[in-house]
């Protein structure tokens, strides 16, 4: 059975995570009710955080966001013009299937059949107009710690290192299954991750492509066979690396335990060729790999 | 100030409680146990929560009413940006159009896209603006890297 | 007084830019503020040169009071933002004639006005009506938060479905009782909650603001009915009329029905004010008062209700009525009850076991009055007759074993 399930009802309510069932009784109305807003405890609480009386509240556009502007006056026209391809259509992605009539044994069967070629569905490729230039919508910071499953002091290091290069508090990662010989147990922390977006993207992106990359010696660019094939692109750095970041880099003696990380770079680009172009852009070098003779 | 406070009733009627400073257990921990506490520290929210500001019922609408204006500069801006570029599609558009009824093997070469393993890439020496411009802030004789 | 301060206002936000919040000739004036809020709003806030905010009452915190650096002269940078573009929607108004349009173009050009804002936050108990951005920001707020109470207690006290299957409520309907003086009990009544008999012995004030532009008056209908009257014969609860008022003409000004009106208007009046009186031991009791928007006339009278026993949901569908609004209270057995049942010549009240039976009582077959009153009056009766019952019982009984 499964363990997470909503209850139907117009308030709103958690998660109920109890197994079993619950009687509900039933709504005569049809008018959403926000239980917290009743309460006068929370009436603190339930004030937007864009409300300067919140205490929530953090006042956010305070200085000009260049890496922004860069890609409205410039980049933004130049990609149209790059990506416009006259009279193109729709490229439909791989879909499921459905089983088909031919045979008694399909009629039944659960759910549709996998795509031909594929064992996911793919997105479809939509034709590049004004209204759906490709842009970054986020970045994601990702840091596994493999050394935190045995000493789980080591993972406050990571999340400290993350805290101090974004800005923001990261938040930990926890094992998802058992495997003996790596020592890995299901719910214990073995890294930290920081999703980034707007203001702290772009300053993010520009610590990257003016501080950190160019002092890297050993640094060719990102691989041109990085992405997942949806317009996501994935490089790591490693822990030596992470030292060039300005905020740590003076205070070297407080970060000991430093830890690598994956930065994926999530876009609105239906394929990672456009995703490419649109992050050289920003700054980011990139390479072919030389594949390995013999 | 703590003198007064912890000052017990001698008829033992009534007791005020203070708390003071933990002094228990403070200078066990070694250095590097030490170092993750502090590590620790720096990362929890407690007291880092900057004050609310107070304001008196006629700042609060001024407040308001610079974050309305604020707002709907945005929303202008944004229109006329969303403006320009539908109307650097629709030339396009057009101008292609045009090239394919008068000359179709311009229009092949300039329809033409990379293929599918290629990835058309900014020059590297692109830059992202700053308030202090290069000395030298364009390079008319710009050859892409090989 | 009250031109100095006006100019001085005007004149600090500088020369070139179209004041169209500051015009009177066209707009509605409860669109401004106070004059003494005006010039605070309008002004840098000094207080060392005596222009405190007028908004603090108390003189040493509006002498403490410091504003923001910058504030003022951002304020002044994005009102010129602001009313420019107000100063479009206005021009656009006079050419539009769909009077929908005419309404949204309205919102939009006052919307930003802070003076409204300042009025929908800090004095929106007094706010026009007539003026479409008023019932708007009065409607977000009743959604935010009153709307939510009346359907919560609405649903956990079964109003809904006890005495009208649902609610889809469009007015905010508020209720007070103007004739007490005790603090606890004077202003809006928030709904469901316990009130003494004492506290609504006469009749509510009630509010009815349904948020719509009303150029004419429109009719409605205020049903109060108790749905938890004792009916002991059928083992079960009955419905009670309690007031009952027809063909209430309101609009957006006069949105306010008061017992001093109806005097004057008795026509309206279907059923007079019975305050709930409920007899000691029983569980609380609901006074669900309903609102109605007529789509006539009604041709309903006092002589057409015959007694208190009332089927509100017969006389919804007979009268073809649209419930838009509703509200409640409780009430339980208190001390001032029996005072109030003398005020309106009522009998004396009964009391009822502290407990209630699972088997109902077959009163046909008993034939005795009810064994729940303990009433010292029938008390007495009551044990007699249970004696003889008892006796004829014990008779057959001893028949039946002889034989």
């Amino acid at each position: 059975m499964n363990s997470r399930h909503f209850i139907r009802q117009f308030s709103q309510t958690t998660t109920n995570l109890k197994t079993g069932y619950s009687t509900v009784l039933p709504v005569h109305h049809l008018v959403k009710v926000e239980k917290a807003k009743l309460k006068p405890c929370y009436s603190e609480v339930v004030i937007p955080s864009d409300d300067i009386r919140s205490n929530k509240f953090k006042p956010t556009e305070i200085d000009q966001d260049r890496v922004q502007d860069h890609y409205y006056n410039t980049l933004e026209s130049d990609l149209l013009l790059k990506f416009y391809e006259h009279d193109s259509k729709t490229i439909p992605g791989l879909k499921k299937r459905e089983w088909g009539t031919d045979s008694p044994f399909k009629v039944f069967r659960k759910g549709k059949r996998k795509p031909k070629g594929s064992a996911i569905e793919t997105q479809d490729i939509i034709p590049i107009n004004y209204q759906n230039i490709p842009k970054l919508n986020s970045i994601v910071i990702n840091s596994y710690n493999k050394n935190a499953l045995e000493r789980p002091w080591m993972n406050i290091c990571t999340r400290l290192q993350l805290a101090t290069i974004t800005n923001k508090k990261p938040k930990i990662l926890y094992n998802k299954s058992n495997i003996l010989p790596w020592k890995v147990r299901r719910g214990k922390e073995c890294g930290a991750k920081v999703e980034l977006f707007d203001r702290e993207m772009n300053q993010f992106i520009t610590t990257l492509t003016e501080i950190v990359l160019p002092r890297l010696r050993a640094f060719e660019g990102i691989k041109l066979t990085s992405g997942d094939t949806n317009g996501n692109i994935t490089f790591g750095l490693n822990a030596d690396d992470i030292l060039l970041f300005p905020e740590i880099e003076n205070f070297q003696e407080l970060y000991p335990n430093l830890n690598g990380m994956d930065i994926t770079f999530k876009t609105s680009a239906r394929t990672d060729q456009q995703a490419k172009t649109l992050l050289s852009s920003y700054g980011f070098p990139f390479y072919k790999p030389v594949k390995n003779s013999g | 100030m703590f003198s007064k406070s912890t000052i017990l009733n001698t008829n033992n009627t009534f007791k005020v409680l203070v708390r003071y400073k933990r002094t228990k257990g403070s200078g066990e921990v070694n250095a590097a146990t030490q170092k993750i506490v502090n590590q620790l520290s720096v990362l929890s929210a407690s007291r880092k929560q900057p004050k609310l500001l107070n304001l008196c019922n006629e700042d609060l609408i001024k407040h308001k009413t610079i974050m309305n204006a604020w707002n709907l500069f945005k929303s202008k801006k944004n229109l006329k940006r969303e403006e320009q570029l539908r109307k650097q599609y629709e030339s396009m558009k057009n101008a292609m159009e045009d090239l394919k009824n008068t000359n179709k093997h311009l229009y092949k070469l300039a329809n033409s896209k990379p293929n599918k393993k290629e990835v058309d890439l900014f020059p590297i020496e692109m830059r992202i603006p700053t308030d202090y411009p290069p000395t030298i802030p364009w390079i008319y004789s710009y050859k892409p890297r090989k | 007084m009250i031109k100095t301060i006006q100019n001085k206002s005007i004149k600090s936000l500088g020369k070139r830019f179209v004041r169209v919040w500051a015009d009177t000739s066209k707009r509605s004036s409860s669109l401004n503020v106070a004059e003494d809020i005006k010039s605070s709003l309008f002004n840098e806030i000094t207080p060392e040169n005596g222009n405190g905010a007028a908004s603090i009452p108390d003189y040493e915190s509006k002498l403490r009071y410091h504003s923001p650096i910058g504030i003022h002269e951002a304020f002044e940078e994005s009102y010129k933002i602001l009313s420019e573009d107000a100063n479009v929607k206005y021009q656009q108004l006079e050419k539009e004639t769909d009077p929908k349009k005419i309404e949204n173009l309205q919102i939009e050009a006052e919307q930003y006005n802070p003076e409204v804002l300042y009025n929908a936050e800090f004095n929106h108990d007094s706010l026009n009506k007539t003026q479409p951005i008023y019932r708007q920001l009065l409607q977000k707020k009743w959604q935010d938060k009153d709307l939510m109470i009346l359907m919560q207690r609405l649903e956990t006290m079964h109003v809904i479905p006890d005495t009208l299957p649902t609610l889809n409520p469009t007015a905010d309907v508020k209720i007070k009782f103007n004739h007490n003086t005790d603090p606890r009990f004077i202003g809006w009544i928030e709904p469901g909650t316990k009130l003494p008999a004492f506290a609504v012995s006469q009749p509510p004030t009630i509010q009815i603001n349904d948020f719509e532009n009303k150029n004419q008056d429109e009719l409605y209908t205020v049903l109060l009915v108790n749905p938890d009257v004792p009916d002991l014969h059928a083992n079960t609860y009955q419905t009670n009329l309690h007031y009952g008022l027809v063909n209430i003409s309101l609009n957006n000004i006069n949105d306010t029905i008061k017992p001093q009106w109806l005097l004057n208007n008795e026509d309206c009046i279907i059923q007079d004010y019975l305050p709930l009186t409920p007899f000691k031991n029983l569980p609380y009791q609901r006074a669900c008062l309903w609102v109605f928007k007529q789509n006539g006339r009604s041709e309903v009278t006092k002589k057409s209700i015959k007694s208190r026993s009332f089927d509100i949901g017969k006389f919804v569908t007979q009268n073809n009525l649209n419930p838009i609004g509703a509200h409640l209270w409780r009430q339980e057995f208190d001390r001032s009850v029996n005072s109030i049942r003398e005020m309106y010549g009522l009998p004396k009240g009964e009391v009822f076991l502290k407990f209630r039976h699972d088997e109902p009582i077959n009163t046909e077959f008993l034939r005795i009055e009810l064994p729940y009153k303990f009433n010292n009056e029938n008390r007495h009766k009551y044990e007699k007759q249970a004696s003889e019952i008892e006796a004829v019982a014990e008779k057959e009984h001893n028949e039946s074993e002889s034989n």
